[in-house]
């Protein structure tokens, strides 16, 4: 027997509000009550930047955020969006009231690592790769999760930790690096992640979710792979359809197993790092 | 950031409304096709069929519309072997258009029939199952292996891949198409169609040789070949030199190749190319095409369907046709030719 298929939708909802973050960041609060009650951390939407035809292809996104909480009552959905083009740019230019076409829901939620009660799981974010890990984090919170877990947030600089406050707001463990030393660590969050890890006891369990920009991306899987830890890598391959259709999205197997390439859109976008090639 | 005016049926710079007396019923207006074949003539409800390549295998569509709305379904091009396809990335968006390179990625004859065709056949409307080849027996081990399975009612046989072994192009070179054609021919009293390459300079010769060969339908076109590059790099910006363009960047050069090889062939035309609304598709059918295939916009409106068969059927009413049929080939060519062409020179 066939599983029932989820439904996905393809529809116009209303902005609520548009909040500036600075430096290009800006937070989209759009009311989809029936799109946001069946959202899960990890998921994602494409959004129709034009109505017309000039930007053909729909934008994906990380859902960042769910109001009133995660779950059944959801109704609404926000976006945390940095503004490097033509569809981001006309996305910062909406005013609340507008109309915002998604599809939705797409992509596997992240997963939850099977770990130990004395274990830590640590949440790795780079550049936008912050938006579903703060949903993620939600979804412990109201799920009222007891597992350690921290959240480590890396950027060039100070001014750059988008969302950082937001975490905090949560009551979540938060650690940031900087590039230049203008707030916390001093260096990258990779490296950062392998400081804590050494301060960690041996028998400590670990696991963690990694999610940013590729270098960022292609530093934690070396790191997951010679250490042998248990990450999961969240990834932004360019993606012209998002739910299968275009085999566009791929990414191959890894050395060694049956070479084929898999579709990031619909088996990912969260991978187990022995799932991932060696190069990203 | 809706869907645009064209999309929602709204008619930017319409004429004055006809008078209520020239108007018809939307419900009433038959938009029926049929494909005669070998076996008599496959009747569909209606003219739209997804794109092959842009549909998956139907599955992919299910959680937006059940698959089946489409009149016939066809599926993305199986090989006899599997393909593993181009390296990544294999896409990118270019003035509204996106640029591919996915390289056939398919999982060969074997797997297609045991996990892909009962889903397909599951959707209760006729198959026409596309097949690409690298030589012509590849096509006739695929149409050999599919011929008889119920609901496959025909075929697409996408012409625009080398022929390694005869060392020619089909779909580029009209003898070795219609060496193609005759060869499956006898192996299917259904539907055949020549799925017809843009990269030609006269792609009406290329129709004439499919139909001679005994082609019953003919579609155009695929995607025309591109490429997008990164000066700074100096690197494309796919995975590959060149790739193939899709999107409504090209429904202009579609409507112009329809046009010609409609008035080449007898045979229906199944017109493809950055097809998004009803009046696209009434585009194409002024100009002679019986059927469409829609592919890139489903992947940003995969659930457009049921809007665009509600257009069709208000459009032509409006404009007092009965039937997509009597509309059909409206377009007057014959004023704009000048007396020494026979047939427009590409
Ligand atoms: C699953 C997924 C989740 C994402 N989540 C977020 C998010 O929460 N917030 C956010 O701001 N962005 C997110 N992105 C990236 C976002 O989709 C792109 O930034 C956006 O498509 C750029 O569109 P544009 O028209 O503004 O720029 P374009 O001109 O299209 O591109 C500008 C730059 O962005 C890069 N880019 C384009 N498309 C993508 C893409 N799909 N993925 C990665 N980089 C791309 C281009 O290579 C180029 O360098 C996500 C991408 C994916 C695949
Ligand atoms: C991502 C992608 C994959 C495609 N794969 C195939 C394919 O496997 N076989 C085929 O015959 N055509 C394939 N096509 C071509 C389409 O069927 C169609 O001819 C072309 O895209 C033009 O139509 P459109 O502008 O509506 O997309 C593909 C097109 C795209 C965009
Ligand atoms: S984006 Fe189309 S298959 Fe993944």
């Amino acid at each position: 027997m066939k599983m029932p298929v989820a439904k996905c939708l393809v529809d116009s909802y209303e902005l609520k509000a548009n909040e500036d973050l600075g430096e290009g960041w800006f937070r989209l609060d759009i009311h989809a009550p029936e799109m946001a009650s069946k959202i899960r951390a990890g998921q994602f939407v494409q959004v129709r930047v034009d109505a017309g035809d000039t930007l053909l292809i729909r934008r994906p996104f990380s859902v960042y955020d769910l109001n009133p909480a995660p779950g059944a009552d959801a109704t609404e959905l926000s976006l945390l969006v940095q503004n490097v083009g033509p569809g981001t740019h006309a996305m910062q230019e909406l005013r609340p009231g507008d109309p915002v076409d998604l599809m939705g829901p797409l992509g596997r939620p992240m997963p939850r690592p099977d770990l130990a009660a004395d274990g830590v799981l640590f949440l790795v974010g780079g550049g936008i790769g912050v938006a579903p890990l703060y949903l993620y984090c939600r979804e412990l919170v109201s799920e009222g999760s007891t597992l350690d877990h921290r959240v480590l947030l890396g950027a060039r600089s100070s001014s750059l930790l988008i969302g950082l406050e937001a975490f905090e707001k949560l009551g979540t463990t938060t650690h940031c690096a900087t590039d230049d030393g203008s707030d916390g660590y001093s260096g990258n969050v990779i490296d950062l992640l392998s400081s804590q890890l050494d301060g960690l006891d041996e028998s400590t369990p670990v696991a963690g979710i990694g999610c940013g920009p590729h270098g960022m991306n292609q530093a934690l899987l070396d790191l997951a792979i010679g250490r042998d830890l248990h990450f999961w890598i969240s990834l932004e391959n360019y993606m012209p359809c998002g739910f299968g259709a275009c085999f566009g999205c791929v990414i191959p197997t890894p050395e060694g197993q049956e070479p084929r390439y898999r579709r990031v859109c619909v088996e990912g976008p969260c991978f187990p790092v022995n799932e991932l090639p060696s190069r990203l | 950031m809706c869907r645009g005016a064209r999309e929602t049926g709204e008619v930017l710079n319409a004429d004055p409304p006809t008078s209520d007396a020239n108007r018809s019923d939307p419900s009433s207006v038959d938009l029926s096709v049929q494909i005669p074949c070998p076996r008599g003539s496959l009747e569909l409800s209606h003219p739209v069929l997804p794109a092959s390549g842009t549909f998956g295998y139907g599955e992919e569509f299910e959680p937006f519309l059940p698959p089946g709305t489409f009149s016939a379904i066809v599926p993305k091009s199986i090989s006899v072997e599997v393909r593993r396809g181009n390296p990544p990335p294999r896409a990118v968006e270019t003035p509204a258009g996106l640029l591919n390179s996915i390289g056939l990625q398919n999982p060969g004859l074997d797997q297609f029939l045991e996990s892909y065709l009962p889903t397909l056949q599951s959707y209760g409307v006729p198959i026409l199952v596309n097949v690409v080849g690298r030589t012509i027996e590849d096509y006739c081990k695929v149409v050999e292996a599919v011929e008889g399975q119920p609901l496959v009612e025909g075929y697409e046989l996408n012409v625009s891949c080398p022929n390694v072994k005869e060392g020619l192009l089909f779909g580029l070179d009209p003898e070795a198409t219609a060496s193609l054609i005759r060869a499956v021919r006898p192996l299917t009293d259904g539907v055949l169609m020549a799925k017809l390459t843009p990269n030609v300079t006269d792609v009406a010769e290329q129709a004439i040789a499919a139909t001679e060969a005994g082609a019953d339908s003919i579609s155009v076109i695929n995607t025309l070949r591109a490429m997008a590059i990164d000066w700074r790099t100096g690197e494309s910006r796919i995975g590959t030199e060149t790739g193939g363009l899709s999107g409504p960047a090209i429904r202009p050069i579609a409507l112009r190749m329809a046009m010609e090889v409609c008035r080449a062939v007898k045979v229906p035309v199944c017109a493809i190319g950055g097809i998004t609304c009803a009046q696209d598709i009434l585009e194409f059918a002024s100009v002679g095409a019986s059927l469409v295939q829609v592919g890139t916009h489903l992947y940003r409106e995969p659930a457009c369907l049921p809007g665009i068969l509600t257009e069709l059927r208000e459009l032509l009413a409006s404009e007092g046709y009965s039937s997509l049929e009597t509309m059909r080939g409206n377009f007057d060519g014959g004023r704009y030719r000048l007396p020494d062409r026979e047939r427009p020179v590409p």
